[in-house]
């Protein structure tokens, strides 16, 4: 099973990085984005915003930004550390226009690792 | 695909019984997959997703570990908390044990160190980083690990020499004995039953009161060289088949003061647990509680309670074995002779204590003792 590399490279994630992640090895490399494409931490993110729940905005997204930091996503994990500064200076509007752009992100990158 | 950085480490030095398993508990699976990747080569991997599941997989074989990766923030049990029940039971010092987090405050690292955790890598792990870190710390436990073993086996190695030279002295104690028993027409067995009936007399008995096992069983060595005197003792006088003179029998008597010059004689002795045992026992096992044994005519509590328990397990011994001039007493002739006084005057103590252990005495006569039949 081979990665579209440029594909991935495109929606932001650093592959060289992950790739010295993995050391290399590229089934690694796929199941780590494949696992990522499965992360319910966006959803989860959205719920809450919706239930103006802060406490556990704050959960998902703390975790969305360790997973996306892992996959070298960067953009994705600056996306998450602004969402979660907004959640912590409780301002929910300002959180729910950054979760816009940060599932406009994921669905990238999940695109690109579908493919 | 090249593993550079793990191949630095393939060739450390492993004994076959150091653990192998690794666990990995964090509530990520990618965190996980990544972790699992950079170890797998090298040990045996379990996964965990939450910190009450790692916790029960250390506590179920806590031996078999060799390093465990705890992530921080986790649902049900943290990480921190799976290490302070590490700590509680000691598990800390046996087993290294890493705090892998993005989000560990100072507090928490101080806590993690406090509690016995050997690092705190960040996360996202940078496999040179992580591999290096937890590698360095993996081997220095086996190392340790290995020291210990080492030490241990030479402890045992001593220990055993220390118990070979014990069993050494004591059979050529027993050699010198039994050579001066047989001079005196005895098959050598005599110093063995006294060696017996002596530790019987004082172990856990009301006579051996306050003294220690060990002690007990340093008298009871002692007591086998209570004749060793007889040495000294012409062959004429000491195999004379018949009653001796009065002269014979001062000579005869001088086998305690000889045997306790002899045994002072022996620089080599004075070392010995059971040199001072040895003398006074050598000297005094024919004196009398009413002063009238010899050498010293000591009497009462002035003759040492080992010499005392020399002296009428010498006295029973002789009368319940055959002699040339006389048969094996039977139990209860003996035991009548001596509480009767007619073997001369004993310790009421050391009758009391005789009485008690005489039922054990005879079983030893009846089933062990055959060359005193």
């Amino acid at each position: 099973m081979s990665m579209d590399i440029n594909k991935i490279k495109a929606v932001g994630i650093d592959t060289d990085e992950l790739m010295e992640r993995v050391l290399n090895n590229e089934i690694i490399a796929h199941q780590v984005l494949a696992a990522f494409a499965r992360e319910t931490s966006v959803s989860e993110l959205g719920n809450a915003l919706d239930a103006g729940n802060i406490a556990d905005a704050c959960r998902a997204a703390h975790k969305l930004k360790g997973s996306s930091s892992t996959i070298a996503a960067h953009n994705l994990a600056d996306a998450a550390q602004t969402e979660l500064d907004a959640l912590h200076a409780e301002e929910l509007n300002q959180a729910r226009v950054i979760y816009q752009s940060i599932v406009s992100s994921y669905e990238d990158i999940k695109q690109a690792i579908k493919q | 695909m090249t593993k550079p950085v793990l191949s630095t480490y393939n060739s450390l030095e492993t004994v076959s019984d150091d653990p192998r398993g690794m666990l990995i508990c964090d509530d990520d699976i990618i965190n996980r997959t990544i972790l699992c990747n950079l170890f797998n080569d090298m040990y045996s991997i379990t996964e965990a997703s939450d910190g009450d599941e790692g916790l029960r997989a250390i506590l179920s074989r806590p031996d078999d570990w060799a390093a465990i990766l705890l992530d921080y923030q986790m649902e049900r049990m943290d990480g921190l908390e799976v290490i302070r029940r590490l700590n509680r039971r000691g598990l800390t010092k046996r087993i290294p044990v890493f705090i892998i987090s993005a989000e560990a405050t100072n507090d928490v690292i101080r806590e993690a160190y406090e509690l016995g955790v050997m690092d705190v890598i960040e996360k996202p792990v940078v496999p040179y980083v992580v591999t290096r870190r937890v590698l360095s710390v993996a081997e220095l436990f086996s190392a340790r690990r290995r020291l210990s073993q080492t030490v241990q086996v030479q402890q045992n190695e001593l220990l055993r020499r220390a118990a070979e030279i014990l069993e050494l002295n004591m059979g050529m104690i027993e050699a010198l004995s039994q050579a001066i028993e047989f001079r005196d027409g005895e098959s050598g067995a005599h110093v063995r039953r006294i060696h017996d009936i002596t530790e019987i007399m004082l172990k856990g008995t009301p006579l051996g009161d306050g003294l220690s096992t060990k002690e007990v069983e340093t008298i009871a060595l002692a007591s086998i060289m209570h004749d060793v005197g007889k040495i000294g003792i012409p062959d004429a006088i000491l195999g004379k088949p018949g009653k001796l003179n009065d002269d014979e029998y001062e000579i005869m008597k001088s086998h305690t003061v000889l045997g306790a010059q002899m045994l002072e004689g022996i620089p080599q002795m004075h070392s010995n647990a059971a040199f001072s045992y040895a003398v006074d026992i050598a000297r005094h096992h024919h004196e009398r509680w009413d002063g009238a044994g010899y050498p010293d005519h000591l009497k009462g509590n002035n003759i040492s309670i080992w010499a005392q328990a020399v002296s009428v397990a010498d006295v029973y011994d002789a009368l319940r074995s055959k002699r040339v001039y006389k048969p094996a007493f039977t139990r209860h002739e003996a035991l009548k002779m001596i509480t009767e006084g007619a073997c001369g005057a004993f310790n009421p103590t050391l009758l009391e204590t005789f009485n008690i252990v005489e039922p054990e005495l005879a079983v030893l006569y009846e089933n062990t003792y055959d060359e005193a039949k």
